[in-house]
């Protein structure tokens, strides 16, 4: 489980139109559909959204058996959110918008996060003018997730190995169980920051200093062409949202007057 | 008998790192695995234990099916001591490490095992140390006197001599000779072709998950350093020197190489 739950937030390099989009035209989008998630109070726009999302992930991207992984993980904290929600308004439908929010809002991340490498990411907040530290300690801590992982799995193995039960006993046991995980991880993931600090003392980064990166970024049609649709989209969901909510529910009150029939 | 057979592994669903493999480890006998980096060595070895469950084919571990059984169960019969020690420890002190896993495995009086232990290693002196703070060989020979305590029956090694110097490389040969003699069987997976050719043992070559050579240690010497050097491995000095003598009939066949020592010395004393 921690395995999937560790793949499905990580970059992998494949090729996609939404791959070789310009980042900065990403980000904006992921922004845009965002707002628009946090604005939206309507249940039908919300699945509008997710629809939205899951065509540019699946079409743009063939993101699928990532996203399956991505929803696998998210699902216990959807449920949480739904059951806190249930149980204080007590309101089945109304418990459902926050998770249908937190499912969009995460998507949405997903349309830039799965697709954008992080040294892009870096050079995007580089050109968006924050400093290089900042920066670098970004994308390096978005590298780190991958090392990171891989070095969990390796510690997870070592302790199964030695007969180390993780999931055993009451709760109180099974936390107990994880600091045999925990503690390798902490001393392994300090030594590996301070040796990369050490690392780039040594190929001469200083703060301060200005440099050229290796690759730059233009903005072409198609990244254009993607920013306008989405505004497009997000503009007529606002402005039109009561219409199309009104619409979608004659639309479902017909088919299941039909199914009634 | 760990019995692999047409094992296929893949970890993302299209590109198998493992394939078609099948091997027998006996009993009481030393295995070798070698192969270039990337060759699938690893891999192989998280199967024996269950840490990997195959994709296709089957692992057979005395006759337990590593789909169907779990990981504690199998880590009793074969213990795998990773390539690198640190991430196996947590306890505060290295006689803590040792009396825990003994606790994992049901080990009768593990306090006083753990001190006979870290007698038997050479660690004493550690004994109140954190693991954290030994030297890389020292972690290496900790990690495995952990993981040799229960006397399981199948010892598994992940390039156990990188890092290594004299001293403990000798304690590591006395571990492999000690569970040898108790009629356990070693696996060990190497780039290092001295610590290979030190024993007469099973040899299979991996390169891109499959099996390329099979065959027993004393044949490695005969083989071409070109083919080894293909698959990552490099024949040293000596047995480029054994393998001539034996081409041209100064020695009649191998047997390690201090049997190919003590050949000499025969032969030079006739002279």
């Amino acid at each position: 489980m921690y395995r999937i739950g560790l793949e499905a937030f990580r970059f992998e390099e494949r090729d996609a139109p939404l791959y070789r989009l310009d980042p900065r035209a990403k980000l904006l989008v992921a922004f845009i559909y965002m707002i628009l998630t946090i604005l939206a109070n309507s249940q039908a726009i919300q699945l509008l959204i997710t629809a939205l999302l899951l065509a540019t992930l699946l079409l743009l991207g063939r993101l699928g058996r990532k996203l399956v992984k991505n929803l696998v993980t998210l699902a216990p904290l959807m449920t949480l959110v739904f059951l806190a929600n249930y149980l204080v308004s007590g309101d089945l439908m109304a418990s459902l918008l926050p998770t249908q929010k937190l499912l969009n809002l995460v998507m949405s991340l997903n349309t830039f996060f799965l697709t954008t490498n992080p040294d892009d990411f870096a050079i995007t907040l580089e050109k968006m003018g924050m400093p290089l530290t900042i920066t670098l300690a970004f994308s390096l801590s978005l590298r780190f997730i991958h090392v990171l992982a891989r070095v969990l799995t390796e510690i997870v193995e070592a302790q199964l190995s030695r007969g180390h039960k993780l999931d055993s006993g009451g709760l109180t046991t099974r936390i107990r169980n994880y600091t045999a995980i925990l503690i390798p991880l902490i001393i392994i993931s300090v030594r590996k920051s301070i040796s990369v600090a050490e690392t780039l003392e040594l190929r001469g980064f200083r703060e301060g200093a200005r440099h050229t990166p290796f690759t730059t970024m233009k903005i072409g049609f198609w990244d254009v062409a993607y920013i306008i649709v989405s505004i497009s989209i997000a503009t007529a969901l606002l402005i039109y949202g009561g219409e199309i909510e009104n619409i979608l529910l004659e639309i479902l009150t017909r088919y299941l007057e039909d199914m009634a029939i | 008998m760990i019995r692999v057979e047409n094992l296929w592994y893949t970890y993302d669903g299209d590109n198998y790192v493992l394939r078609d493999v099948s091997l027998e480890i006996g009993e009481g006998e030393i295995y070798y695995i070698l192969g270039d980096n990337g060759s699938g060595k690893t891999t192989l070895i998280r199967h024996l234990n269950g840490l990997l469950k195959p994709s296709r084919g089957r692992v057979l571990v005395d006759g337990l099916d590593t789909r169907e059984t779990p990981v504690s169960r199998l880590a009793e019969k074969v213990s795998i001591v990773f390539q690198n020690p640190e991430k196996m420890f947590y306890m505060p002190t290295v006689i803590e490490e040792i009396s825990t896993t003994l606790r994992n495995f049901g080990v009768e009086n593990p306090d006083q095992r753990a001190e006979e232990i870290l007698r038997e290693y050479g660690l004493s002196r550690y004994r109140d140390r954190s693991p954290f703070t030994l030297s890389g060989g020292e972690k290496r020979i900790l990690s495995i006197a952990i993981m040799t305590g229960w006397s399981p029956r199948y010892l598994v090694l992940d390039e156990p001599t990188i890092g290594l110097d004299g001293d403990y490389r000798r304690r590591l040969q006395w571990a492999i000779d000690r569970h040898l003699s108790r009629g356990g069987s070693v696996v060990i997976v190497t780039h290092d072709m001295e610590l290979v050719l030190e024993r007469e043992g099973r040899v299979v070559i991996l390169s891109d998950g499959q099996v390329v050579y099979r065959g027993y240690t004393q044949e490695l010497i005969d083989l071409d350093p070109g083919q080894l050097g293909r698959y990552g491995l490099v024949k040293p000095t000596y047995a480029r020197s054994t393998s001539y003598m034996k081409t041209s009939g100064v020695i009649k066949d191998y047997h390690g190489y201090c049997g190919v020592f003590a050949e000499v010395a025969g032969v030079l004393d006739n002279v």
